[in-house]
């Protein structure tokens, strides 16, 4: 308790900040050298600014928290989640530099919403001429939405604080709205989901790139195609280095590996952790798989069942391609899209972008890449539904404990159906606010909730409204629910609550 | 560690494939809805 008097709040948050700041400015080495082995002098120059000025702010919020590490500071929850939300919104600047620099940004406001849509996982592109990107610029822009799926907040702790004692790093992680214990250790779960990752990273590139040079890519550019629409695909992101996105490749066996790729990664890690023990009938039992089975081939089968009445994709590998591609791609908030945007509006019909709307909202599985009220809180409202009829058609004498399947055999208490409820509303509320907004400025009802729940759902797919002459109430409207869907709402709301918090004692402070 | 690593290996593989068949179950649809 003493050691909490001497050491600021403000000091802890700077000095773990701090390190999150280090470890992003250490990760531009790699568009760096990408410059450097692509002969990119412009770029190069640009991206050795912003590693200075990322380093000397990181440098300099680790030395204003400094005693946090000389008086071993206890972190507190709070600290925890106001370091992941603080972490994000800096960072969103710092890494903003460089697309500003390109010129291929109208504004640093356009970066900033490019790089908080990278981060995300979003998808969704303010970024001009996407066809002429450099080298660098696209290797950062696929890297920001890899490191950001994973979690930079756990990427950065993990490997750069030096362990004193693991439990406090849990603070962080939950803070980055993953909140999942494969092993006891913290810092060992964090690697799990590397080692996870970078496996899926080396096989989901090699099939990508000989698939590409299959297709007639040159064997550089096609790997570098396969890299970045695996950390595209692996990230639920959304970004392609082409502006036609996945059309661009005009391959179905290409279609079909991001397919593979973009299921898995919306996949819970704790899943993919327990089936690589051993435990393959968890792939069933699980009750995220179970909700995103059930959910996804309603959503399918609806769609085909639409368009069967339409007669707009007449044959099976069409509608396999332009219906059931998309739905995914929505559904685990992907975001790459086989069709141009505007035919969403124009071709899929009220019916087709509902369904659109409702699968964005829902998502993929908690502690994964993926967005949205995500597979798990869906399953423990709709198993709470259910547990709740059966209570009131059985005797009140049945004093019967509800249990659902997620990783193990867990209780369905009030609590956590309260909270998954709480975070839907929280959600749901995001979601109208932005269809507000939108039809405030002008644009049609179904076309907002669109784009509405693709920022809010973390998905990036877009129905023609996202463009850099969008009003800028939408671009910040986007920014903001892009940050509060990915963190889940709770860790900005404790930075707000820190933030006004500090303000206020430094009003009373002036008035006493 | 041999076992570890077999077992990783099968873990990967029953993903892999399980999301393969998945999509097979989807382009059925896409056939019956034809």
């Amino acid at each position: 308790m003493k050691t909490e008097k001497m050491v600021q709040s403000y000091e802890i948050i700077f000095y773990y900040t701090g390190y999150i700041i280090l470890g992003m400015a250490f990760l531009m080495v790699i568009p760096i050298v990408t410059a450097l082995a692509f002969a990119e002098w412009n770029p190069l120059c640009d991206f050795i600014i912003s590693m200075s000025v990322t380093t000397l702010v990181g440098l300099g919020m680790i030395f204003i928290g400094r005693r946090t590490h000389r008086e071993k500071a206890y972190v507190q929850w709070k600290h925890g989640l106001v370091v992941a939300s603080l972490s994000w919104l800096l960072l969103m600047l710092l890494c903003a530099i460089p697309y500003s620099m390109s010129g291929h940004t109208e504004s640093y406001l356009d970066a900033c919403f490019d790089v908080m849509s990278g981060f995300t996982t979003t998808g969704l592109v303010l970024t001009q001429d996407l066809d002429h990107l450099s080298n660098a610029l696209n290797m950062w822009r696929h890297m920001l939405t890899f490191v950001g799926g994973q979690g930079m907040v756990v990427l950065a702790l993990t490997f750069m604080v030096k362990e004193r004692n693991g439990a406090y790093l849990y603070k962080f992680y939950v803070g980055e709205a993953k909140d999942i214990e494969l092993v006891p250790n913290v810092k060992g779960t964090a690697r799990i989901i590397w080692k996870i990752s970078m496996l899926y990273l080396a096989v989901g590139t090699a099939a990508l790139w000989v698939d590409g040079m299959f297709i007639g890519l040159k064997p550089v550019s096609a790997f570098l195609n396969a890299l970045y629409m695996f950390e595209s695909s692996w990230s639920t992101g959304g970004f392609a280095p082409m502006t036609q996105n996945i059309m661009y490749y005009h391959s179905l066996s290409y279609e079909i590996i991001t397919m593979v790729i973009f299921t898995l990664g919306s996949f819970n890690f704790g899943l993919h952790y327990a089936v690589w023990k051993g435990d393959r009938r968890e792939l069933t039992r699980n009750i995220e798989t179970k909700s995103f089975f059930l959910t996804s081939v309603s959503a399918c089968l609806l769609t085909l069942l639409w368009f069967s009445k339409q007669n707009l994709y007449p044959d099976a590998v069409s509608r396999f391609r332009r219906i059931i591609f998309n739905i995914l791609s929505a559904h685990t908030t992907t975001g790459l899209g086989s069709v141009y945007a505007r035919q969403f509006a124009l071709e899929w019909g009220n019916f087709g972008v509902l369904i659109m709307v409702v699968v964005m909202l829902i998502g993929g599985s908690a502690c994964s890449t993926a967005g949205g009220f995500k597979g798990l809180r869906v399953g423990v409202i709709a198993k709470g539904i259910c547990c709740e009829i059966k209570k009131l058609l059985s005797s009140e004498r049945n004093l019967k404990v509800y249990k659902f399947h997620y990783i193990k055999d867990q209780v369905l208490s009030d609590s956590l159906v309260r909270s998954s409820a709480l975070i839907i509303i929280c959600y749901i509320m995001l979601f109208s606010v932005g269809t507000l907004i939108g039809t405030f400025c002008g644009y049609p009802a179904a076309d907002s909730a669109f784009e509405a729940a693709s920022v809010t759902g973390n998905v990036g797919l877009s129905i023609g409204i996202t463009a850099p002459s969008i009003p800028l109430v939408l671009k910040l409207y986007d920014i903001i629910a892009m940050y509060l869907g990915r963190l889940e709402f709770i860790s900005v709301f404790a930075l707000v609550g820190f933030a006004g918090g500090g303000l206020k004692k430094q009003c009373e402070k002036l008035a006493g | 560690m041999m076992d570890h690593r077999k077992n990783e290996f099968r873990g990967f593989a029953v993903e892999v494939f399980g999301v393969m068949a998945y999509l097979a179950l989807l382009f059925l649809a896409a056939v019956f809805f034809q």
